[in-house]
């Protein structure tokens, strides 16, 4: 066994690398429902992860509150996609895929989408904690994110009947909700 | 499809297990007591790394116009000086201390996000590394696994749910830490006799308020 070892390390070449981080940020209006492409022209060289987070603004809630989109795919210049045959939803994205692949409880309420191009779950610890790349996609600048943006919401309605016998002819009605676990 | 082309090696098995690639079901080790005698005990009993070796912690300090960098923006830098300290480096913090010089509570968006950017710079001041504020954030909570979590969210002014943390009361004095998750100095650990450069960081200016409505007099002190 150590001794197999030993061959595979001597025949092997292991690439200890820095993690170099790479953004590109898009300011463009999202229409809901529509679809949305993004030339990732920034991106080039070999991606372990890739980290989607639409922001409404950069101030205070919305610096760690992010909006929802409804799929995503990767794809290269051809249009193939990269990131798999169909466009990943949020539901598996989120609450499938991100929990095998990283720590923590972090997009249960954020709408953080990480797709791991590595062919292994613990791909993003083992580069950011470890200098190690388990796999790998060649990004050459011309690839492409498309996205679903997510259908807009509808305001939620409640009504309420008053009693003709009973109700005040005067006075205040307050409405007060509870989001025990931050959903939103 | 020519990006799985990888994966068709795959399909022609190329391992098999034999006898002599499996350890014995209950290994031992020989060892040698202090006092020359002789025992077999199982390897898990036998420490596989230099139990002599030691860890300490190191702190240097930032330097430049960072007063009041939270509300108007700024950069502060900071040198590591290596050969003050001794050894690798395993793992990297960034410390924040703030004071509310304010009259009211002061709730505050978790610290990497106050952060812009921050560079890592060679001795001749080439880019090691530029993560962002939100590369450090989603480094530590993509990282983090919850048991760790509900110790370092305190930590770094946020809770359980990746919520704002506690408000900072009046005139309180607050330590902040952010655990630098892949940096190069925290991934790897062997680079680091070669560096003796420093660390650049880009405080908000401007665009960034991570602050809850209204503007706190929050100042970060000296280290």
């Amino acid at each position: 066994m150590l001794q197999r070892t030993t061959e595979l390390f001597r025949s092997r070449r292991f690439d200890y690398i820095i993690p170099y981080y790479k953004n590109q940020t898009f300011q463009q209006a999202l229409t809901a429902g529509q679809l949305t492409t993004l030339n990732l022209s920034n991106i080039s060289g070999d991606v372990v992860y890739l980290d989607i987070a639409i922001r409404s603004s950069y101030v205070q809630d919305d610096l760690s509150h992010y909006q929802p989109i409804a799929s995503f795919q990767y794809q290269n210049q051809e249009g193939v996609g990269i990131s798999g045959q169909q466009f990943i939803d949020d539901q598996f994205s989120r609450h499938i895929m991100y929990p095998k692949q990283n720590e923590g409880t972090f997009t249960r309420n954020r709408r953080f989408y990480r797709h791991v191009f590595a062919d292994s779950n613990v791909a993003p610890k083992a580069l950011l904690e470890q200098d190690l790349k388990l796999g790998a996609y060649p990004f050459d600048s011309h690839c492409n994110l498309l996205m679903n943006n997510a259908q807009a919401g509808s305001n939620e309605v409640w009504s309420l009947s008053q009693s003709s016998t009973t109700a005040p002819t005067a006075g205040n009605i307050i409405w007060g909700w509870v989001t025990p676990d931050d959903s939103i | 499809m020519a990006d799985f082309y990888g994966k068709i090696g795959l399909l022609t098995p190329t391992v098999s297990i034999a006898p002599r690639d499996t350890g014995p079901a209950n290994p031992t080790a020989s060892i040698t007591m202090l006092g020359g005698q002789q025992l077999e005990v199982p390897t898990f009993q036998v420490p596989t790394r230099n139990p002599y070796r030691i860890s300490n912690v190191w702190r240097y300090p930032f330097s430049g116009q960072y007063g009041n960098t939270l509300t108007t923006g700024g950069q502060a830098q900071c040198p590591i000086i290596r050969g003050s300290g001794s050894g690798h480096v395993q793992k990297a913090w960034l410390r924040i201390q703030v004071q509310n010089q304010g009259t009211s509570n002061v709730e505050m968006q978790p610290v990497p996000l106050w952060i812009q950017s921050t560079q890592w710079q060679t001795p001749s001041g080439a880019t090691i590394q530029n993560p962002t504020g939100s590369h450090l954030w989603f480094n530590l909570v993509t990282t983090t696994p919850m048991e760790e979590w509900w110790e370092v969210s305190k930590a770094v002014a946020a809770d359980l749910d990746y919520e704002t943390g506690d408000p900072v009361p009046p005139n309180a004095v607050v330590t902040y830490y952010i655990p630098l998750i892949g940096s190069f100095l925290s991934a790897g650990g062997f680079f680091i006799p070669a560096v003796s450069g420093g660390m650049r960081c880009t405080l908000p200016s401007g665009q960034m308020e991570a602050f809850e409505a209204p503007e706190p007099v929050l100042k970060p002190l000296p280290s």
